[in-house]
């Protein structure tokens, strides 16, 4: 199911638009552009030696005019991966799990950063080393399934600084 | 001598008597109180990674930057272990200059091995403590730090709600003052400018 919806993708993305857009699977760029949703600012973090879980952060943006969910998340890298929201109350730190999904309004961004939503990766097959890349399929209920890369950064990144690599020519 | 300047000089002697009774009463109600080890004073002894025990008597000596959290935390704790240490390093201060401490408030599933090579992975000179369930609670208690496991415990992976404050301790092993979570980098490192030179 997941490989026909990302096959479909796939071939929609090379029909429509084969110059503009990669497809998501190799979005090496750091974004990926899925149906109505944009995904970018996509990072995981380096794990400490016996941590058993890690952080996985993204933005998500939907150009749709209809609400979407991203519903779950699975990675070969962990036994599973969650949606979580950390909050501070006073000076207490409190994380939940989004049981119900995260919600991604109709023409809105839906950041995932650290000191708010994260993506958790719990029991970790091996340790995210950085400069690596952790493989996570993300399930939304309308766009379906996508399949992208995390980029692995330093332990306590913050987020991806942009780099000015052959792609991005003539926006420096 | 008569017995009249006989009976003055004991009046003066027994005023000279009542006022220093009074000075000494005083004095005593209203000295200063002793500073209290940590934040409460409360006693505790935890294993450290780094050999030994830990106790409340340890925090003299230097001064240390002290926190709370947990090995299965993704976002605040290893962002905290990397803010101090980065702090550290931007001042130009040596390990003993200022301790950087960090006690595990999940003794469940936080063990000594597993908190010494996370702490170690990230700077050897960070002091990691653990201990049992009530070692636990009492430098929790110590620090007036909170903690609660949210979800099943049966659950390998359930999350722990903590205090997320550094709490600056100074040489005498006082409490100095909190660095909160998300604290501007520029306040908090003037904030351990004045702890480190009181």
């Amino acid at each position: 199911m997941i490989r026909t919806l990302f096959a479909a993708a796939f071939a929609v993305t090379l029909v429509f638009a084969p110059a503009a857009f990669a497809p998501a699977a190799f979005a090496h760029d750091g974004k990926a552009h899925f149906g109505d949703l944009d995904l970018s600012g996509m990072f995981a973090r380096a794990t400490l030696p016996n941590a058993p879980v890690g952080g996985g952060f993204l933005t998500i943006t939907n150009h749709g005019s209809d609400a979407d969910t991203l519903v779950s998340a699975t990675s070969t890298a962990a036994k599973s991966v969650q949606v979580h929201e950390m909050k501070m109350e006073g000076d207490v730190m409190k994380m939940r799990h989004l049981g119900d999904g995260l919600p991604i309004p109709a023409g809105e961004t839906v950041s995932l950063t650290p000191s708010g939503l994260h993506l958790m990766f719990m029991g970790l097959e091996q340790p995210f080393v950085e400069g690596a890349t952790v493989p996570v399929t993300l399930t939304f209920a309308n766009a379906g399934s996508v399949e992208v890369a995390l980029p692995v950064l330093s332990v306590a990144a913050t987020g991806v600084t942009r780099t000015h690599g052959p792609r991005c020519h003539g926006f420096g | 001598m008569s017995p009249q300047s006989l009976r003055n000089f004991r009046i003066v002697l027994w005023t000279l008597v009542a006022i220093v009774a009074v000075g000494a009463t005083a004095m005593y109600l209203f000295k200063p109180p002793a500073r209290p080890l940590g934040v409460s004073g409360q006693s505790f002894a935890m294993a450290a990674t780094t050999g030994g025990q830990f106790t409340q008597k340890d925090l003299l000596g230097e001064p240390s930057l002290v926190f709370f959290g947990y090995t299965f935390c993704p976002d605040v704790c290893p962002t905290t272990l990397a803010e101090t240490t980065a702090w550290r390093q931007e001042l130009g201060l040596k390990p003993d200059d200022l301790r950087i401490i960090f006690a595990t408030i999940d003794p469940s599933r936080d063990t000594l091995p597993i908190v010494k090579s996370y702490v170690e992975g990230f700077d050897p000179s960070i002091i990691g403590l653990v201990g049992d369930q009530q070692q636990t609670d009492d430098i929790k208690a110590a620090f007036g730090a909170y903690s609660e496991i949210n979800g099943a415990t049966d659950d390998p992976y359930y999350l722990v709600d903590h205090t997320a404050l550094i709490y600056m301790i100074e040489a005498d092993g006082s409490f100095a003052g909190t660095i909160a979570y998300d604290e501007a980098s520029d306040v908090a490192l003037a904030k351990i400018k004045r702890l480190i030179q009181p």
